[in-house]
């Protein structure tokens, strides 16, 4: 790479852009360390121009400045990716399992729609309404907190004429200057939102991501004890906001009517994934709350939003949950705890829209399409394992 | 200069295309950093670029048995990756409002902040005026200096990466140059020149 007038060249007459235009120059101030000839010639230059240190100094730094990489992406996943690459196309073992995978899915769907007609001849509708509003100090504001419990919905119209159902265990909290300076909702739990027109932006924060929508309506769900997070917009546009912590910059999300967007947390240490769900779930200030890191996992284009927002209208849809999910879904609604003797029994899958009904009516249809028995003793609802219908499904799975 | 690179990509995509599993690792491994780099050009949605290469790459493996000999196979996988990650790009429609097309799109290179000067105000000085030159230019513009100066490219393989012909491609890139120097003045536009030069032949 070395000029032939290497060892020839007179810097005396040289400027900074003269430095920064040599060749021989950029590349000792990049990587000079790696060549002895080159960090033996540009020393004694510098020994031997004196008067020019304070400019060979400048040059050297913008060099390192131009240099220094562009911001990269990140390679911390580099590993995993290639991991999922592997799997999928290991041609000796991705047969089999999809196949397994199929079967299960297959069956149990069929069960489930046994199960729809079963339970969808009762309907009950709202079950309940219940509003506690609080006044809490806070050195500026005053907040008004709405907190729906355990078993029960609430609907709310707030000062700007919008309208929110809060489903159980769901808390909202604004201040007084909502409506004025801003509408800012603090959100933990589940909502639906019927946004009024108007030209304040209408804003939900949450501990996972924050939306900015004007006149819409929408579904947003985030409770603090579950690793996914939602969003389900039903008209209007949305703009979802989040922090990707890898490069720390915003990214915002932009939706349009039936699409929804779904985000997994991801917490760095966290040693179990269930964490137990507290007594009374408190709204964070989202700004205040550090948050995890929070990756998008599916954007679906067409979705029928009334699988996101018809609870609010009495139904229980279930689309591929987990019973360990779907018994978290149940604890809010119906006020109860679930105690599992075997964690196996959480994986067991479900599908199907219920109409409102009892717990003891819903632990029944699951009991029916799932080898499980339950008992309930004063709000506790004790799943195990039914050891018959456990070895039958078991030969139909491995058929 | 990248001949002898050039000829053992050759090597592991044959042997691939074979059904060798640790040649296409080796192609995985050896491309990763760069389609990563790359893709982050676009969009910061770390989740869009890796399933883009994850895509990338279940795609030339199942498809192994149909797929030709690049002459390059870095141009290749850049092509490829290119499509695929517009394709994603179009249908979360994140960052843009507009629909994203072959000019309009979000292509962006921000300088790393080296560590050693962090605390400097001139690095930060120098650092924002470079940052504003490369903004002034077009998205276009800005990908075909960073295909040139950073990954090393000739102006025939930006042709075919930007799907343009040869003269519109030295046109693009001139043009880019000259709006540089416009910007950055003569001194910090050949240091630009210098530095960015300088990678792109450690790099290959």
């Amino acid at each position: 790479m070395k000029t032939d007038s290497f060892f020839r060249k007179d810097y005396s007459d040289y400027s900074v852009g003269d430095f920064l235009a040599d060749e021989d120059f950029v590349t000792w101030v990049k990587d000079g360390e790696e060549d002895e000839e080159l960090s033996l010639h540009w020393n004694a230059v510098i020994e031997n121009l004196h008067e020019k240190s304070s400019m060979i100094k400048k040059a050297m730094e913008l060099v390192r400045i131009l240099s220094s990489q562009e911001v990269t992406g990140n390679y911390d996943r580099k590993q995993k990716i290639w991991n999922i690459i592997q799997d999928r196309t290991d041609e000796s073992r991705t047969g089999q399992v999809i196949n397994l995978a199929r079967q299960l899915i297959t069956r149990y769907r069929n069960i489930a729609a046994v199960f729809i007609t079963i339970v969808l001849l009762a309907g009950a509708g709202w079950t309940g309404f219940s509003i506690r509003s609080a006044m809490i100090k806070s050195d500026e504001n005053v907040f008004t907190t709405i907190y729906s419990p355990a078993g029960q919905k609430t609907e709310v119209t707030l000062p700007d004429k919008s309208r929110v159902w809060l489903n159980s265990k769901s808390t909202i909290r604004y201040s007084s200057s909502f409506n004025i300076k801003n509408r800012n909702i603090y959100l933990d739990g589940e909502a639906f939102f019927d946004v009024a027109k108007k030209s304040i932006p209408f804003e939900v924060k949450t501990s996972a991501i924050n939306i900015k929508v004007l006149g819409t309506a929408f579904n947003v769900k985030c409770y603090n004890d579950e690793d996914i997070v939602e969003a389900t917009l039903v008209r209007g546009s949305m703009k979802i906001e989040k922090i990707n912590y890898a490069t720390g910059l915003s990214e915002e999300i932009l939706l349009k009517p039936n699409q929804k967007v779904q985000f997994l947390r991801e917490y760095s240490g966290k040693p179990d994934k269930d964490k137990v769900i507290s007594e009374a779930p408190t709204v964070k200030e989202a700004e205040n709350t550090p948050l995890e890191q929070v990756k998008q996992v599916s954007f679906i284009n067409s979705y029928e939003t009334e699988k996101s927002s018809g609870w609010k209208d009495g139904l229980l849809i279930i689309e591929g949950e987990s019973l360990g999910t779907l018994s978290k879904k149940l604890e809010r609604r119906y006020d109860v705890k679930f105690v599992f003797t075997d964690e196996e029994l959480k994986k067991f899958k479900y599908s199907g829209t219920l109409r409102e009904y009892s717990l003891e009516q819903v632990l029944n249809a699951l009991k029916m399409t799932s080898p499980i028995n339950y008992r309930v003793d004063k709000q506790v609802v004790y799943i195990d394992k039914n050891e018959k219908a456990n070895s039958d499904f078991i030969k139909l799975t491995n058929k | 200069m990248t001949k002898s690179s050039e000829i053992n990509d050759k090597i592991l995509w044959t042997n691939f295309k074979e059904g060798d599993k640790p040649s296409f690792e080796k192609i995985f491994n050896h491309f990763y950093p760069m389609l990563i780099n790359y893709g982050h050009k676009f969009t910061h949605n770390n989740y869009i670029i890796e399933e883009s290469v994850q895509d990338l790459f279940i795609k030339l493996w199942r498809n192994k048995l149909n797929l030709g000999d690049p002459p390059i196979v870095k141009l290749y996988l850049f092509k490829a990756f290119r499509t695929i990650i517009f394709r994603k790009l179009k249908k979360t429609a994140s960052h843009l409002t507009e629909d994203i097309d072959d000019e309009h799109y979000n292509f962006s290179f921000v300088l790393a902040p080296d560590q050693k000067l962090i605390d400097d105000e001139k690095t930060e000085e120098v650092r924002k005026t470079i940052q504003v030159a490369l903004s002034i230019l077009t998205a276009r513009q800005r990908e075909a200096v960073y295909l040139r100066f950073y990954e090393g490219m000739s102006y025939e393989q930006i042709a075919e990466m930007l799907q343009m012909n040869i003269g519109g491609t030295y046109k693009l890139i001139y043009r880019a140059l000259e709006r540089l120097k416009e910007n950055l003045g003569e001194m910090l536009f050949s240091a630009f020149m210098a530095a960015i030069v300088a990678k792109s032949i450690s790099l290959s």
